[in-house]
């Protein structure tokens, strides 16, 4: 089951559950009629395919996938919980953290097996930089930027990434979970310092920067929807700086001396490009799905990166200085 | 610069804007909402571009073309700015049902309630074609080419709003030049992206513009609220600029590539199939934007498949001008700048537009150093916002 008609849903995961997964029946959920019925029209002639505005959320199904807004996570999960034997949730897990602990709960008493779609988790990039750093590699970590902002050209088909109160708020809902994830494959905790973004009371927020602690190291994060930043992730060591891209699996190392290299994990080729999103989603489809393998991906790594965020919106001042 | 709101009256005044994502909408929006006189409404058609909007606590309505034919505005809004136009296939409708359910909707809300107001803007292309030295005033009859058909709906538009002579004396047609500034793609962002990403090529960027700062037409529109005057109103920048100019503006700015004359190679094709279609590819890219070209081609346009004109007028950016493929906030089309298009003058003229507003300032290009500067490192570069 699909629950959510959205391009995410529709795009992403379907032809995905289809081709990779090898799914013989699909039962797309919309809830909103008019979208419904586009879908409805859309798959007509597809007998895999079927679309529900109002289904039986009782029926036991091999895997659930939720892909609405966040406000709904938490409900659709305890509603399909009982019958589905695995549910994937699309990022974030939850619209705060009470209502991610709840799913944390259900799935620790017999639960379905949960994964949410954090799709850097495929990625080597940061895990071989973790390895590196604690191997002592370069010297000590002396700080980390991580710059991520592209201008928001989703095609969504509703309001709901603009919504406060069906997505939580803005970029640090959309791109944080997956920002911190990049950082949580490097450190064991992160904390909170200081949070600023830019949306007005009502508003959500398009850029918002973080000064965090990762494990002890200072880490300043940028979240934009409106800018073109590197999309990069610097990691300054005592001997030399290591950048990596927010979507990449190699490591570009410039030493103190001068000298530049890559690195990637295992017999990768170092000439091949970056994985596009669609690349990913692939890997998370065969390499988490298809195995049946939630390390990483499962409840507790969400939690922690949505406790930041939620520290974020309740201590964030007002950003200076943009446009 | 002047304060935009000079007369504002004591209770919010309701503004609704159609089309209002778009990167001039924003401003306005923006300033209105700022200005805590006016309270405005967004309608849009799309969910694509509110980043910026959303950041505001302003009331955003999306709409879709569909069901325009259906919204009332609120019965106490007392202007209504549209900025929306025609524009490809949207929601599966044509140009001419886009065009048809837009002014519907204006002209229906202006039959409804007697007191709105409708400033409607246009924009330089419905004055093609240009003509070297000429300057087009209001009165001049408009003659978009048959082939353009981004122009003629444009004309078509205006037209439509004008036909209806009970509404003429509350409506308001602004016919910006280039407008250029914060979010704005073609005129701005691509350019700068540009430069940042190296050399610019051209061929001929001889052709003058008056460069318009988006800023100066939120002004413009805002001083109406409190002065309208019905009619149609020319706007341009102070000053008259060539293409070559304009885009040197903005390469001092980013410090990084410049502008580059195009050496064209004899054979650069190397004798190859693909290097051969480039060659042509290129030569009717430069030529299907010449009025004569486009009509020899039409005929046989008609007789393709609708979804391969589509993908050709995407290809060759046909009636769009040649930054209309500047997605996001990308660097433009390799070769972009050596269409055409930036060897022909379009200059309008502002006689009419100065002896009924004569207060109107207008930003010139290089009070706008620091304002730009300051866009291009919060645009294009990892600086820390706190």
């Amino acid at each position: 089951m699909l629950i959510g008609g959205g391009a995410v849903a529709i795009e992403f995961h379907l032809p995905r559950l289809l081709a990779i997964l090898g799914a013989t029946r699909v039962e797309i959920v919309e809830s909103d009629p008019r979208r419904c019925a586009e879908l409805s029209e859309r798959f007509r002639r597809d007998h895999r395919v079927e679309v529900a505005l109002k289904p039986d959320f009782g029926c036991e199904r091999d895997l659930v996938i939720i892909a609405t807004p966040p406000k709904f996570h938490a409900d659709y999960f305890h509603a399909v919980s009982a019958s589905a034997r695995g549910v994937v949730i699309e990022k974030p897990v939850a619209i705060d953290v009470a209502k991610a602990q709840g799913i944390g709960l259900a799935i620790s008493s017999q639960g379905p097996t949960v994964w949410v779609n954090l799709l850097r988790r495929c990625l080597t990039s940061f895990r071989l930089l973790r390895d590196l750093w604690l191997e002592q590699r370069f010297g000590a970590l002396e700080s980390v930027e991580l710059h991520e902002g592209r201008v928001y050209t989703w095609e969504a088909a509703s309001l709901g990434s603009f919504s406060k109160d069906l997505n939580g708020g803005g970029v640090m809902m959309d791109t944080g979970p997956h920002v911190l994830d990049l950082l949580l494959q490097v450190f064991d905790e992160l904390s909170l310092e200081h949070a600023w973004i830019d949306g007005e009371a009502r508003g959500i927020e398009a850029n918002a920067t973080l000064a965090l602690r990762g494990d002890g190291v200072p880490v300043t994060v940028q979240m934009s929807r409106n800018r073109n930043l590197s999309n990069t992730a610097v990691f300054e060591f005592e001997q030399a700086q290591c950048r990596i891209g927010v979507c990449d699996d190699q490591i570009a190392v410039t030493t103190r001396a001068g000298s530049e290299f890559t690195i990637r994990s295992g017999a990768g080729d170092s000439s091949a490009p970056a994985p596009t999103f669609a690349d990913l989603f692939d890997r998370f489809y065969v390499e988490k799905l298809l195995a049946n393998d939630n390390t990483g991906v499962g409840i507790d790594e969400s939690l922690a990166a949505l406790r930041v965020i939620e520290a974020a919106y309740a201590t964030a001042n007002p950003m200076r200085g943009g446009f | 610069m002047p304060d935009p709101a000079p007369t504002a009256p004591t209770s919010p005044m309701k503004v609704a804007i159609l089309g209002g994502s778009g990167f001039m909408g924003y401003d306005l929006a923006r300033t209105l909402h700022e200005s805590q006189s006016y309270e405005p409404i967004v309608y849009s058609t799309s969910a694509k571009s509110l980043v910026n909007l959303s950041r505001h606590d302003i009331d955003i309505r999306l709409v879709r073309y569909a069901e325009l034919s259906q919204i009332q505005l609120p019965e106490d809004v007392g202007f209504l700015v549209n900025f929306a136009h025609p524009f490809g296939n949207r929601e599966a409708l044509s140009v001419r049902s886009q065009l048809r359910i837009l002014s519907d909707f204006m002209l229906r809300n202006l039959q409804r309630l007697p007191e709105l107001r409708v400033i409607h803007l246009s924009s330089m292309s419905v004055y093609e074609p240009f003509a070297a030295g000429r300057e087009f005033a209001e009165p001049s009859r408009l003659n978009a080419p048959r082939s353009d058909r981004y122009a003629r709906s444009k004309c078509d538009f205006e037209a439509r709003l004008g036909a209806h002579g009970a509404f003429r004396e509350r409506l308001l047609m602004l016919r910006p030049t280039v407008v250029y500034g914060p979010f704005c793609r073609p005129w701005t962002d691509a350019i700068l992206a540009g430069f940042d990403s190296g050399d610019i090529e051209y061929r001929d960027l001889g052709g003058r513009i008056q460069p318009l700062l988006v800023s100066d037409v939120t002004r413009f529109i805002v001083e109406r609220f409190a002065d309208f005057a019905p009619g149609t109103f020319n706007l341009a920048g102070p000053q008259t600029l060539s293409w070559h100019e304009f885009l040197n503006f903005f390469g001092n700015l980013v410090s990084r590539g410049r502008l580059a004359e195009r050496i064209e190679p004899e054979a650069s094709h190397g004798g190859t199939a693909a290097g051969i279609l480039r060659e042509v590819s290129n030569l009717l890219r430069m030529n299907l934007r010449q009025p004569r070209v486009k009509e020899l081609a039409r005929p046989w346009l008609r007789r393709l498949p609708a979804p391969w004109i589509e993908k050709l007028k995407w290809h060759f950016n046909d009636n769009l001008g040649p930054l209309a493929r500047t997605v996001a906030a990308g660097p433009p089309a390799p070769g972009a700048f050596c269409d055409a298009f930036f060897a022909e003058d379009r200059l309008v003229s502002m006689r009419a537009t100065n002896e009924r507003f004569p207060q109107t300032e207008l930003t010139p290009l290089e009070s706008t150093r620091d304002l730009l500067s300051r866009y291009h490192r919060f645009r294009f570069r990892d600086e820390v916002l706190t």
